[in-house]
């Protein structure tokens, strides 16, 4: 039996939060949220090795108290149990102290086989996370994963984007992969398993359930970098577009260059 | 000329057509910012007896706002949003301009986290208030929230002399759907509802009509209550899942949806509101309901949560804007296609002669259509996709057909789209003498010099119209 903890975040659904001057955080109270959908791609590869080889398929992830609600819709998907770090004492945490946090959470319940991340989050952006947890976890690392093939109990043959070319190679677990979105088309959350998630429950977790117990390792106190700044791009305004040609275009272009 | 008024020049010529691909005509231009510029504009024109077309954003498909002629008056920088007030109930107070969209976006800003909407869901969210109140569209949300005029309180309305009236409830149904024949709307006070507390958006997939046909039967046995009621339900056919599923590559907010399996011909979407619990106890009757049809309940999708239900609209718009895509191809081969779709209501059918309503003569004359839409009040909509202009003429037969057996029955052959100048030539045969003559009425009282959106519901010939072949019925 595989063991895959695919590792998940709650996410704003919409670019419209605004910055606490002070700390330096997202305030995410109040905005709507989502999965984030690079995390879909991961649990989608989970659960396509569940259901070739015999597997099952955990969820972790950190966050406030109401991103159980992210985790019970991945029951909706297939998952088998869902684990939510939440502590008032993890917030404020960057990549380090986050990869950290998941870390000490994923070993706290079991030993996996294979821990899937997705690609990057919608809004922290980093990309990171996947590879420091790998670190933190002492584990082969896979980044850019497209495709999975002959999965086995012992490993499985990936597909890696590499920018300028694919790269296939064997690999045995443990191990921890990072997969794009390209790859892993989300499945739909099934009717079926909407209405048995109901029934479902989500095992929390705080820093008390963990091995290291020192709040100082966790969230913005844990954290060695703080975000100076956040804003969205500045909008630009609709303006009216001309089609010129020829030497009309010629010299519009010299006009504009001139006033510089 | 005023400073207001533009004559009409080739960087203008996008105003000249809209969804519906008829081409139009005018000699001058406005795109006036204020009620107080519209007053003007049509005292200046009401003079000098020029006729005018209202525009809003011309996302209408039976060609409403294709000038015929005259001026055009564009609304498209009406778009301020004046209030929102929350004393005796939700409302916002704005221009015609206002889009869809934007509206949503603006009540999400300004009444954060009061979950508030405008029921009234068209399809289009690029659609200007303005033409949705012309129109009185609708749209998703009409299985629960029914019509739009429910959700007005108050229009200015300046008429055909620049004369402003400020309407409220009681004379609302002059103006909405009336599709600009007396006035330009330069205000509206919209009433929101709060949104459901949670909501589902259920697709379940059927390889017989019949079983879909069952299950929509007892679906609507199904009782709503406050606590818990169907918002939606949407029927696709499978033509409308290919077209889409063809061009969902270039469609960001679908492109990443699953295909739908091929053994399956139809697909049912329903959206339910409400509660929870009371949701989970709908659902609970739907998978019971689904097993006795004969539908599979481990292949249904079941979403919640307003980003994920918005996702699975996308698909529904989708379907409408597929067909569009489909015809502007078809259009570069030869532009006299243009776009034919149905608009009618068949209550009183099963959802199965609904859909055979439109198949059976579509197979028997070969000719390649799509079927979705509004399952309650049997609103599908029945779209012709030709491939060339022999196709096209023959569509135009097949929709005359459409037309000519729901009037016999219903002796109404529009709904939600309006009658617009595509199917003007109708409404002769549409409206009874009573209804024309309170038209007629109205037109006198507030467009006496039959200025404003010519060609709009009545064309020239309307009340000459030989309605008995609509009586008869004939074949293609």
């Amino acid at each position: 039996m595989i063991k895959i903890a695919v590792c998940m975040k709650q996410v704003p659904a919409y670019s419209e939060g605004d910055m606490d001057e002070k700390t330096g955080l997202m305030k995410r109270s109040g905005l709507e949220t989502i999965t984030n959908p690079y995390d879909l791609s991961a649990l989608e590869a989970a659960l396509r090795i569940k259901e070739e080889a015999n597997a099952t398929v955990d969820v972790f992830s950190m966050g406030p108290e109401n991103a159980e609600a992210m985790i019970k819709d991945a029951y909706a998907y297939g998952v088998d149990k869902g684990y939510l770090l939440t502590d008032s004492r993890f917030g404020g945490a960057d990549v380090l102290v986050t990869s950290y946090t998941l870390m000490q959470g994923i070993l706290a319940v079991n030993k996996y086989d294979l821990i899937i991340c997705g690609k990057q989050t919608t809004d922290g952006d980093t990309s990171q996370v996947s590879p420091a947890l790998a670190k933190w976890l002492g584990l082969p690392n896979y980044q850019g994963v497209i495709k999975l093939l002959e999965i086995s109990n012992d490993g499985m043959e990936i597909h890696q984007d590499l920018g300028e070319f694919i790269q296939v190679l064997k690999i045995n677990y443990p191990c921890l992969i990072s997969v794009n979105r390209e790859g892993f088309v989300p499945r739909m959350p099934s009717f079926k398993g909407r209405l048995e998630s109901k029934n479902k429950s989500v095992n929390e977790m705080s820093i008390d359930n963990l091995e290291d117990g020192d709040v100082n390792h966790y969230g913005i106190k844990g954290s060695t970098t703080k975000v100076k700044k956040i804003f969205p791009p500045k909008r630009t305004q609709a303006v009216e577009a001309q089609v010129l040609e020829g030497m009309d275009g010629a010299m519009e272009i010299l006009s504009f260059l001139r006033k510089d | 000329m005023s400073r207001e008024i533009y004559p009409m020049e080739e960087k203008y010529q996008e105003y000249l057509t809209d969804e519906s691909k008829n081409q139009g005509s005018a000699v001058s231009i406005s795109f006036p910012e204020s009620e107080e510029e519209i007053q003007e504009i049509m005292e200046t024109l009401g003079k000098e007896n020029i006729p005018v077309t209202i525009q809003g954003s011309m996302t209408g498909i039976v060609g409403g706002s294709v000038p015929v002629g005259g001026h055009i008056m564009n609304l498209q920088k009406m778009k301020r949003i004046e209030a929102y007030t929350d004393n005796d109930g939700p409302t916002v107070t704005l221009e015609p301009g206002v889009s869809l969209e934007e509206l949503e976006q603006g009540i999400n800003r300004n009444f954060k986290g009061k979950g508030y909407f405008w029921p009234p869901s068209p399809t289009e969210t690029t659609a200007s208030i303005g033409g949705v109140l012309a129109t009185a569209a609708r749209g998703i949300n009409i299985a629960y929230y029914e019509d739009t005029r429910k959700y007005v309180s108050e229009i200015h309305l300046v008429d055909g002399m620049g004369k402003l009236h400020i309407l409220d409830k009681s004379s609302l149904d002059t103006v909405i759907g009336s599709e600009g024949l007396y006035g330009v709307i330069t205000k509206a006070t919209l009433l929101l509802e709060k949104k459901p507390e949670e909501n589902w958006g259920i697709t379940f997939f059927f390889e017989e009509l019949a079983q879909v046909n069952d299950f929509v039967n007892g679906i609507e046995e199904i009782e709503d209550t406050p606590f818990g009621y169907i918002v939606a339900m949407e029927y696709v056919d499978r033509a409308s899942i290919d077209l889409v599923e063809s061009k969902k590559e270039f469609m960001t907010k679908i492109k990443e949806l699953p295909d739908v399996e091929p053994e399956f011909n139809h697909l049912l979407y329903i959206e339910i509101g409400g509660k929870e619990d009371a949701i989970t106890q709908i659902a609970e009757k739907l998978m019971e309901l689904v097993i006795q049809c004969d539908g599979n309940p481990d292949k249904a999708w079941a979403v919640m949560g307003e980003a994920e239900i918005q996702r699975m609209r996308a698909f529904h718009h989708s379907v409408a804007e597929c067909t569009n895509l489909f015809i502007e191809e078809a259009r570069r081969n030869d532009d006299r296609i243009t776009k034919l779709e149905s608009d009618m209501a068949l209550p009183g059918l099963s959802l199965k002669e609904c859909v055979e309503f439109y198949t059976e003569a579509a197979k028997a004359n070969n000719i390649d259509i799509t079927i979705f839409g509004h399952v309650e009040g049997r609103y599908l909509h029945a779209n012709i996709l030709p491939k060339n202009y022999d196709e096209y003429e023959r569509g135009r037969r097949l929709l005359s057909f459409w037309n000519q057996k729901a009037y016999k029955k219903y002796k109404k052959i529009t709904v939600e789209h309006g009658i617009g100048k595509v199917k003007s030539d109708l409404a002769g045969c549409i409206f009874t003498k009573d209804q024309i003559a309170q038209i007629e009425e109205q037109k006198r009282k507030y467009d006496p010099n039959r200025l404003l959106n010519r060609g709009n519901i009545f064309s020239e010939d309307a009340y000459d119209k030989d309605c008995s072949v609509y009586e008869a019925g004939s074949g293609l």
